[in-house]
C-alpha cells in the first residue's frame, strides 16, 4: 500500500477471492436451503382466486373454481354471490348444481344442499363450508376460507 | 316512609302468595316412604316439567300413612295395558304436549307395533310397553345421553329383551341380533365415529310403532337413507325378481343386522348364492367387479403417488383437485354398480381412468422438473469449483509476481 491510500494488487485480489468464496458458499447453500425449506409450510400461494367477471354470471349460474387444490362452487343468487366448498360432506365427491331445484347436488348419493349450504336431502351429515366472495371492479373474487 | 312500608307489605304478600302456590309440592308426603323413587325421580324429565307423584298416581298427598292410597283416584297400574293408557292420558293430550313440542300419537302408533298388537290383542304382559324402554320414575329426555332411548343406548335397551334367550324362545325370535348389530358398519359409525344419524334399531324398525319390516319393505327402509342406491337398484335386472318376491332387495347381498361396509369382495360371496350354476351371470359379475376394483386400485395408487409427491415438497394443488374428481367418479361407480348395467358403468370408469392417468402424468411432469432442477445443480457446482480454482491460481500468480 502506497501512502496508505491505494489498495495494493495483492490486497485487491484477497478481497476478490474472499468475495468469490462467499459467492461460492452461497451457491452451495441456496439450493440446499430451497430443498430443506418445505414448500407446503408456505401455505397456498393464492389466498383469493377470480371466478371471472360478475356480468358473465347469469342469475343462478354457477362455476367451480379451485383454491389451493380444493374445489369451490360459486353461485349467483338474486341476492348476490355465494361460494361453498364443493366437496360433499358425506363421502367427499365434488358437488354440482341442480338447476331445476336451485340446490347444490352431489352426484354420488343424491345429497342436496340449499343455497345456504345446509343439507336438505340425502345422507350428507354436515353443511358445506362457506367461502367469502367479493366483487371488486366487476370481478368475482373468492377467498380461500 | 309510608312508601317503604308499602314495599315491605307488598313483598311479604308476594312471598306468602308464592308459599301458597308451592304448597301442594311441600305437602307431598309420599316421599316419606318412597325415598328410593324420589332419588330416581329428581333428575327425570317429568320432575323438570314440575310434575308430582299425584299427576300419575293420584292419591291423597296430605295423608301421612297408607291411607294416602285409599282414595278413588289412586292409580297404580298392575298391567301393561293400563300403563300404556296411563302414559297416554298425558302424552295423547295435544293441549298438554304442545308446550313441549311432543307428538301425541305414541299410543296409536304403539298399537300398530308388534309389541302393541301382542298386548292389546292378546293381552301378552311380557311385551315391551312405555316403561320398559323409557324407564319408570327415572325417565329422561330422549336428547339426554343417559336416556335409555338415546341413540347410543338403544341397542342395549332393545337387547334387554331381544338378547334374552328365555324370553325370545317363546316368540321364536333370534337372540343374536344386538350382537350382530354391534359388529356392523352402522354400529361402527354410531359408536366409533360418533355419528348419531347412523342407524340404530329404531331407525329401521321404528320406535313406538316398532315392527319388523316385511320382506318387500326392507328395500324401502334402507332406501330412506340410501336413496341413490335404491333408485339405481330399481333399474337393475334384480328389481323384477325383488318385485316377484324372489329376491330380498338389499338383504340378499348385504345382509341386515350385521351389515358390513360394502366392498368388491361381496361379489365373490353374494352372487354365488343364487348364480352358482350360472356361468353367464357370473361373467357379468366378474366384469362389474373387475371394473370397480381396477378403478378403486388405480385411484388408491394415484392417492399414494400424489401424497408422496406432496411430502417431497412438490406443489400438488392441481393434482389434489384431479384426485378429488377421480374420487367422485369412483364413488359414483360404487353407487352405479347397483344397476349392473355395463353401459352405465363403463363411461364413468373410463372417465375415472382418464382423470387418474392425467393425475399421474401431471405428477410425472412435476417430478421431471424436480429432476432437472437437481441435475442443473451439477454444472452450477462445477462452475463454482472451477471459479474457486481460478481464484486460487490467480492468487498464487500474484504472490509470485510480488516476490522481489
Amino acid at each position: 500500500m502506497k501512502d496508505g491510500q491505494k489498495i495494493s494488487r495483492r490486497s485487491f485480489l484477497d478481497w476478490l477471492l474472499g468475495g468469490g468464496l462467499i459467492l461460492w458458499g452461497a451457491g452451495f447453500l441456496a439450493p440446499v436451503l430451497s430443498y430443506v425449506w418445505p414448500a407446503q409450510s408456505r401455505g397456498p400461494s393464492v389466498q383469493t382466486v377470480s371466478a371471472g367477471k360478475a356480468d358473465e354470471f347469469a342469475e343462478w349460474q354457477t362455476k367451480i373454481v379451485a383454491i389451493g387444490g380444493h374445489p369451490v362452487i360459486v353461485v349467483r343468487t338474486p341476492q348476490g354471490f355465494r361460494a361453498f366448498s364443493a366437496i360433499c360432506t358425506h363421502l367427499g365427491c365434488i358437488v354440482g348444481w341442480d338447476a331445476s331445484r336451485h340446490q347444490i347436488a352431489c352426484p354420488c348419493h343424491a345429497g342436496f344442499f340449499d343455497i345456504n349450504g345446509r343439507p336438505v336431502a340425502g345422507p350428507p351429515p354436515q353443511p358445506l363450508a362457506e367461502h367469502g366472495v367479493a366483487v371488486v371492479n366487476g370481478e368475482v373474487l373468492v377467498k380461500s376460507a | 316512609m309510608p312508601q317503604r312500608r308499602f314495599h315491605v307489605i307488598s313483598l311479604t304478600l308476594a312471598l306468602l302468595a308464592t308459599a301458597v302456590t308451592a304448597a301442594p309440592a311441600a305437602e307431598i308426603t309420599c316421599l316419606k316412604c318412597h325415598e328410593k323413587e324420589q332419588a330416581l325421580y329428581i333428575p327425570s324429565a317429568h320432575a323438570q316439567a314440575g310434575l308430582t307423584c299425584m299427576d300419575c298416581h293420584g292419591g291423597d298427598p296430605k295423608a301421612t300413612d297408607m291411607t294416602a292410597h285409599a282414595t278413588d283416584n289412586f292409580k297404580r297400574p298392575d298391567n301393561k295395558k293400563a300403563i300404556a293408557e296411563l302414559c297416554a292420558s298425558c302424552h295423547g293430550d295435544v293441549r298438554r304436549m304442545n308446550p313441549y313440542g311432543l307428538p301425541t300419537d305414541q299410543l296409536d302408533r304403539y298399537k300398530t307395533s308388534k309389541h302393541g298388537e301382542q298386548l292389546f290383542e292378546h293381552n301378552d304382559q311380557k311385551v315391551a310397553v312405555c316403561i320398559d324402554c323409557h324407564g319408570v320414575h327415572d325417565i329422561l329426555k330422549v336428547k339426554s345421553p343417559q336416556a335409555r332411548v338415546y341413540p347410543t343406548n338403544i341397542p342395549q335397551t332393545c337387547g334387554r329383551c331381544h338378547g334374552d334367550a328365555k324370553l325370545m324362545q317363546e316368540y321364536k325370535l333370534p337372540t343374536d341380533i344386538v350382537t350382530q348389530y354391534k359388529s356392523s358398519y352402522h354400529a361402527y359409525m354410531v359408536f366409533e365415529k360418533g355419528d348419531l344419524s347412523a342407524p340404530t334399531c329404531v331407525t329401521c324398525h321404528g320406535s313406538h310403532g316398532a315392527t319388523p319390516p316385511g320382506t318387500k319393505e326392507v328395500g324401502e327402509v334402507c332406501g330412506k337413507c340410501h336413496v341413490r342406491q335404491r333408485e339405481l337398484f330399481a333399474k337393475s335386472p334384480h328389481a323384477e325378481a325383488a318385485s316377484a318376491g324372489l329376491f330380498n332387495e338389499c338383504v340378499s347381498c348385504h345382509g341386515n343386522h350385521g351389515i358390513q361396509k360394502a366392498s368388491v369382495e361381496l361379489y365373490a360371496k353374494s352372487c354365488v348364492q343364487c348364480h352358482a350354476k350360472d356361468p353367464k351371470q357370473l361373467q357379468v359379475r366378474d366384469k362389474v367387479a373387475g371394473l370397480i376394483e381396477r378403478a378403486q386400485n388405480d385411484y388408491s395408487n394415484a392417492v399414494t403417488v400424489v401424497h408422496a409427491a406432496t411430502v417431497r415438497g412438490l406443489a400438488t394443488d392441481d393434482e389434489q383437485l384431479l384426485l378429488q374428481e377421480a374420487k367422485t367418479q369412483v364413488t359414483q361407480l360404487e353407487a352405479l354398480q347397483h344397476t349392473l348395467a355395463m353401459d352405465q358403468l363403463q363411461p364413468v370408469a373410463v372417465h375415472a381412468d382418464e382423470v387418474v392417468h392425467q393425475t399421474l402424468a401431471d405428477v410425472g411432469k412435476l417430478e421431471q422438473v424436480e429432476l432437472w432442477k437437481r441435475r442443473a445443480l451439477t454444472p452450477i457446482w462445477v462452475f463454482l469449483a472451477v471459479m474457486a480454482c481460478l481464484f486460487w491460481a490467480k492468487r498464487r500468480q500474484v504472490a509470485r509476481e510480488d516476490q522481489p
